[in-house]
């Protein structure tokens, strides 16, 4: 059943919030770019057929609103798959230093732009794997294997020296 | 292993604790909600075009079936009296000819007569006003409320409080003619509606 409108803010500002706010790192931008999100949502609602595939349509919305916005600006953000070809390939799913995480929201801003969005929606967004292999419209596979590069990456970029890291530097 | 690490097992539930959505805006989830009381639940717009659609077709055939309806007022009014003059109605009043009322005076009778009987002032029509008068009853044409002057000569003038639709004021329609004979003609006249009923006319040989 197709949510409401009001429901749909209830539910879902929040979350679609802070996917902009970390994807764009402008707040102004993104709460422009979320109201367009939810505007269009609100007009595009009887597409919605199910109500769990909610946020998954909505950060669509708003990733198709993200890239207009960067096209008309000439910052036109591509989802490329060389972003990842260059990840180095880590041994393991290693372990890191908690203290480290505080530096996350800079660290997510250093690395390539294809795997923040991954990061985002998996450990942001809450999405399966199902779900973003859906929302991305790549292999399950391809998913998994890239969503575990960016995850290295993001540790490369939270610990550049790689002391913490477990297989890094010892 | 260096000294300052600490192992955590779980980057995965770290990092999903740190990226845990905060509070959107509040200013901004005010505006979209607003937004979002002006867009009517999906379930209404099926029951809005539903409702839209029903009053569209009941609304075009009533007043489809109105206007047909009001276009053969007349006829419909003309018909109707004739079944009543038909079955000759029982008089209320009968007009004395030896009292010798002059047709003003007639009039007046009929007036005055009429606003107690039917609830109006029915007057005679202008045309017929000088016809001889040998009674009045009150009665009911299709569920209106009349007055039936009936003529000396057998005819009878039904009068209506108000015009008939669809006849312009002070023209006549058409005649009714039945089967039998008789026929009936309507029309507006001062804000009336009038009926001349009439019998069969006999062949003159």
């Amino acid at each position: 059943m197709t949510p409401t409108c009001e429901a749909l803010v209830n539910e879902h500002l929040d979350g679609v919030y802070a996917f902009a706010r970390m994807k764009l790192r402008q707040e102004d931008l993104a709460r422009e770019l979320v109201q367009r999100t939810f505007l269009k949502a609100f007009e595009k609602r009887r597409q919605l057929r199910d109500a769990s595939a909610a946020r998954s349509w909505l950060l669509s919305i708003l990733s198709h609103e993200i890239a207009m916005e960067f096209r008309s600006s000439s910052r036109f953000e591509v989802w490329d798959p060389e972003d990842f070809e260059v990840l180095p390939d880590p041994e393991e799913d290693g372990t890191i230093d908690p203290s480290l995480l505080e530096g996350l929201p800079d660290a997510l801003a250093r690395i390539a732009p294809a795997a923040r969005t991954l990061i985002l929606l998996r450990y942001q967004q809450e999405l399966s794997y199902e779900q973003i292999a859906s929302h991305l419209e790549l292999p399950l596979g391809t998913v998994q294997s890239r969503l575990f590069r960016a995850k290295a990456a993001l540790k490369a970029a939270l610990d550049p020296n790689g002391e913490s890291l477990n297989g890094g530097a010892a | 292993m260096n000294g300052k690490t600490t192992t955590t097992p779980d980057f995965d539930q770290h990092l999903a604790g740190i990226l845990r959505p905060g509070q959107a805006p509040e200013d901004l989830r005010r505006s979209l909600i607003r937004a979002a009381q002006r867009h009517p639940s999906r379930s209404s717009w099926p029951a809005l075009g539903i409702a839209a659609a029903i009053t569209f077709l009941f609304g075009t055939g009533f007043l489809g079936w109105m206007a047909h309806r009001n276009s053969h007022e007349g006829e419909r009014f003309a018909r109707a009296a004739l079944q009543e003059f038909m079955v000759a109605p029982r008089l209320d009043f009968t007009v004395d000819d030896s009292a010798g009322d002059s047709v003003e005076q007639c009039m007046e009778r009929c007036r005055q007569w009429s606003i107690k009987a039917v609830g109006f002032s029915a007057p005679l029509p202008t045309r017929l006003a000088d016809q001889p008068l040998k009674g009045g009853c009150a009665c009911t044409v299709d569920s209106a409320r009349a007055a039936c002057y009936v003529l000396k000569d057998g005819r009878a003038v039904f009068v209506f409080d108000r015009p008939f639709k669809g006849l312009e004021a002070d023209s006549k329609m058409r005649p009714v003619i039945l089967a039998s004979g008789h026929q009936a003609s309507a029309w507006n006249e001062n804000g009336r509606g009038y009926i001349l009923a009439e019998p069969p006319i006999q062949p003159r040989f």
